[in-house]
Order: C-alpha cells, then structure tokens, then sequence
C-alpha cells in the first residue's frame, strides 16, 4: 500500500512558496508517493489557493512525488482552459499528474447544470485533446475540429479519479475512470462505499482489479486508518492519504509515517 | 526606458525548462523590464476566422504600416508553427519568477471572455504571492471562433463576457474566500485598439495595451483613452501604457522607434522578436546595447 498527503493551502504571507517546497520535500523525503491538492469545494469554502499552481511547486520541489488534483468541478470549468493548464502542469513535473474529479452535486445551484453529464461531456473533450494530434470532438456545448492541443501530457492522457458519490456517481466512475477516492469517507462506511463501487463496476463489465482505490482520511485519523486497512486486505485499499485543512509543517508530515 | 518582450514558451523538446529558466535570467541581465506571454488554448490548421493583426508599423517609421502576412495564401494568419504549442499562461509566469529577482511578467493576452473569474481570481491570487506581486494581467477578448467553441462559450457573447469578467475581477479580489484579500490587484490591462477595447481600459482596467499601432494611431487612441478616465474621473497618473510590436526591422531602427512610443506616452514597449533558442542571447544582448537597457 502507497501513502500520500491532501492538503487545503491557505497561507497568505509571503512565506508561501517557500513553505510548500518545504513540506512537499519532507513528503518525498519520508516516503510518501503523491500529494494531492483540495478540491474546488473545498477552496470554495476555506479560500485556498489554487490546486494547479500550488502542485506546481510541489513538482519543482520534488522529483518522484506522484502530483494529484482530488477534486475538481469540471462541469464548472471550461475544458479548452483545464485542458491546457493539467497538460502544462504534467509538462512541469516530467509527468507525473494525476486527475481528480468530484461529480457531487453543482456548487453554484443556479447554473441548472447536471453536473455528471456537463463534467462527462467536458472530459472527453479534454480527453481528445490530449490524445489527437488533430482533435476533433463534438458535443452539447463543446466544438472542435483540427485543434492542436500541444503539449499534449507524457502518456497521450491522464489517469482520472472520481470521488466517490452516489449511484450516478459510481456509475459514471466505473465507465469513465481509473480511480476510486473515497474522500472523508468514515472508516464505519467504507465497506459499504467499497461494495457500492464493486457493484458499478460489475454492472459496467469491468474488472475489479482496474479501478485503484485510495482512501482520504483526516491527518489525525491516519494511524488508525492504516491499522485498519492493514487488518483487512480484502477491502482493496491501494493508497491511503492523510488529509490536512491546511499545509503541514515538515515536521509533521515525517511524523505520520 | 522600459521595455520588455514577448515571447513563446511552446513545451517543446527545443524550449524545455531549462531553456525556459535561462531565457528569463538572460533577459533579467540584459536589463529588459518584462516578458510577456501570449496566450492560445489551441490552434487549428484551418481558421474560417479572420486574424485581426497583419499589419505592424515599419521598423523604419513607425509612422507608416506594412502588411505582413504569415504563411500560405493571401489571407492574414496567426504567426504559428504548423505544430505550434504554448504552454499555460499562469504556470509559465510562475515558473520565470521563480528563477528571476526583479524581471516582471505578463500575460500577452489572456483571452478573459473564456475564464470563469471566480477561478481566475483565485489564479491571480495565488501567483500574486508566489511571484512577489510581479505578475501583470493583460487582458482580450481574442478573434478565433474556433477557440471558443472549444472553450464551450458562445463567440457572440464575447463583448459582454469580457466586460461582465473585468468588472467582476475587482470586486471578487475585494471580496471573501479568496487568498488575495487585503492586497493590492494585480495590474490589469486590456489589450487591442478596438472602440471597446479602449472604452473598457478607460473604465475598468488600470492599463492599456495596444498592439502593433503605427505611432499616430497610437498617439490618436491613448488621446481617447485619457478623455475616457477624464470622463470617468480616473487619475491617468496611476494608469499604465503598454505600447506593443511585432518588431521586424533591423535592430538599428530599434531605438528610434522605440523613443517615439515613449515620447508620445507609453510607460514601456513590449517587443515581440520571435527569438530562436539558438540565438536568443545575442539577440537579447545586442537589443539591450542598442536600447541602453543594461546601462
């Protein structure tokens, strides 16, 4: 099992950058494998910084560390711009960007959108983008043909990851997704998020073994965490991540594992 | 005399990070003010849109503009590569701080009308603190259909959306749950010389930056910008010019061209002179000799 750190960042001095190189290079240096930037929800609610330019120095600072978003509302995003801002960042770290989704329900309440299936729409077109040296892609709202994405990310795309949700969510998971985040899922709830998500993949035809499984819990919850998805392997917990409301200081990070 | 440069940072094997790194230390030390960088999502092998900049000034006199169109056929287009790339606008400006003291950096432009300005002030906010406040925002609305439909926002509803989104960047920066509460705004500048575009500048932006104007229609436009922060009780004092150019000419007729922009009130000029990374440094250093940049 890999272990990583999720953070929310919300330092506004100008110690900033030097703080994030200091604890993404404590991560690296301990042992971690990712680090994982909040979610949009999240940042709506604390005021954090950006996930895409705060992985930025993660990956400077570091040279192995797996990078991840946990949860970006793509429905609310534009997928030309995020399409060109994960290529670039994946181009800043040789690579190493992973892509997490959060399909809960729309933040902003008056767009009327739905949020899987504007978030599904958007992700294939980012998808073709990143794969086709001419892309072409026609959707609801989104039209291309003969675009010329470059750079493209190092493997032609990136994995993708969805939070886990509800049975849409699920579903959306098991047929567009490589990962399962079970972000804050309570430790008494996640045999049955697991089983739920098993169920879709059945349904889907896929594989158990496909899907990676990380599960996000709070920093101060780690230990335990761990103790229990040690007890039970058959859970299928491939990563375990200590989650954190604000930046951790090195300290801290070399103290959890 | 300020003047900076506008230049590509593609992602390609040619200009990986290493070079990215260097070329913004070398302009730092050559004594450019500024590097600027243009903004596309995407390019297509085919526009049925029209690219709204084909003439420059001649490198000569500045007084007088000549058609340069770039490649194949008679219709203006985009000066890029058959596999042009560009890396984000935002990640680029951190990167080239990171690896510079003074040397500020802008965007050349960022096509606003295509940003949702919640995440954009949150961008903004963010670079702000990791560049030392060195970051400047200019702003347009782009010409490229094409580019919009891939951004999934109606090219018609490009005016209103540019207005709607620099109103809204003051007032989220002002606002809660950003990290940039309590500091000053970036710089924002709009770009372009259209009627709009000028009207814009004098009523929300704190710069102007026009592209490629031969030096009356610059004198004849910056004339409109400040009756406009007149008319909107604006200080022109705290109010930033950019003249920019797509320089051609022979780097001898650099400093009279130049001089005239300033002259006629621009705070710096921007040149774009599509710099190889093979010979860039010379290139840098016999501009910043010719300009007395260095000095």
């Amino acid at each position: 099992m890999e272990f990583g750190i999720a953070c929310d960042i919300t330092t506004v001095g100008p110690g900033l950058l030097g703080e994030i190189e200091a604890a993404a290079e404590a991560a690296e240096q301990a042992g971690f494998a990712t680090w994982w930037a909040s979610g949009d929800r999240e940042q709506a609610v604390s005021g954090g910084h950006d996930a895409v330019l705060a992985l930025q120095c993660v990956a400077r600072a570091t040279e192995g560390l797996g990078l991840r978003l946990s949860g970006d509302v793509l429905s609310a995003r534009s997928p030309a711009v995020r399409a060109k801002q994960l290529a670039t960042l994946d181009w800043f770290s040789d690579g190493r960007l992973e892509y997490g989704l959060d399909l809960g329900a729309v933040l902003d309440q008056d767009s009327g959108e739905t949020n899987p299936r504007t978030a599904a729409e958007h992700l294939a077109a980012m998808r073709a983008l990143w794969s086709q040296p001419r892309a072409a892609f026609e959707g609801e709202r989104v039209a291309f043909r003969g675009a010329i994405a470059l750079p493209r990310p190092a493997g032609g795309g990136l994995k993708v990851h969805v939070r886990h949700g509800d049975p849409a969510v699920l579903r959306m998971l098991a047929r567009h997704a490589d990962g399962w985040l079970g972000w804050l899922v309570p430790a008494d709830e996640l045999p049955a998020a697991l089983a739920g998500l098993a169920a879709a993949l059945g349904e889907a035809g896929r594989p158990a073994v496909e899907v990676r499984r990380t599960w996000l819990v709070p920093g101060d919850e780690f230990a335990q965490a761990r103790d229990i998805v040690s007890a039970d392997p058959s859970l299928g917990v491939d990563e375990l991540v200590a989650v954190f409301g604000t930046l951790p200081a090195p300290e801290r990070v070399r103290a959890l594992i | 005399m300020r003047v900076g440069l506008v230049d590509l940072f593609d992602g390609s094997a040619q200009r990986d990070l290493a070079y990215l790194r260097a070329f913004a230390r070398t302009a730092e030390e050559a004594g450019f003010s500024s590097l600027w960088l243009p903004e596309h999502l995407v390019f297509f092998e085919e526009y049925d849109s029209a690219y709204p900049y084909p003439a420059a000034p001649n490198p000569a006199n500045p007084e007088v503009a000549e058609v340069h169109t770039y490649g194949a056929g008679s219709a203006p287009r985009v000066e890029a590569a058959q596999e042009q790339g560009l890396l984000d606008v935002l990640q680029t400006a951190a990167e080239l701080c990171r690896h510079t003291t003074r040397l500020r950096v802008g965007s050349s432009v960022l096509l606003l009308p295509l940003r949702d300005p919640r995440l954009l002030v949150r961008e903004l906010a963010t670079l702000d603190l990791l560049t030392g406040g060195r970051f400047d925002l200019g702003v347009g609305v782009g010409w490229s259909a094409e580019e919009y439909a891939a951004a999934g926002v109606p090219f018609a509803e490009r005016g209103a959306r540019f207005e709607r989104n620099l109103a809204a960047i003051s007032e989220l920066w002002a606002g809660e749950g950003m990290p940039g509460t309590g500091r000053p705004l970036p710089r924002v500048l709009v770009g372009g010389q259209s009627r709009p575009a000028i009207r814009r500048a004098a009523r929300y932006a704190t710069g102007w930056y026009p592209w490629n104007l031969t030096t009356g229609d610059f004198a004849r436009h910056l004339a409109e910008i400040e009756a406009g922060l007149r008319e909107h009780g604006r200080s022109r004092a705290d109010f930033h010019v950019i003249a920019g150019l797509r320089f051609h000419g022979a780097v001898a007729d650099l400093r009279p061209a130049v001089e005239r922009y300033l002259e006629l009130g621009a705070d710096s000029v921007n040149l774009s002179l599509r710099m190889t990374p093979a010979t860039y440094p010379d290139t840098m250093r016999e501009v910043s000799r010719a300009l007395g940049l260095a000095a």
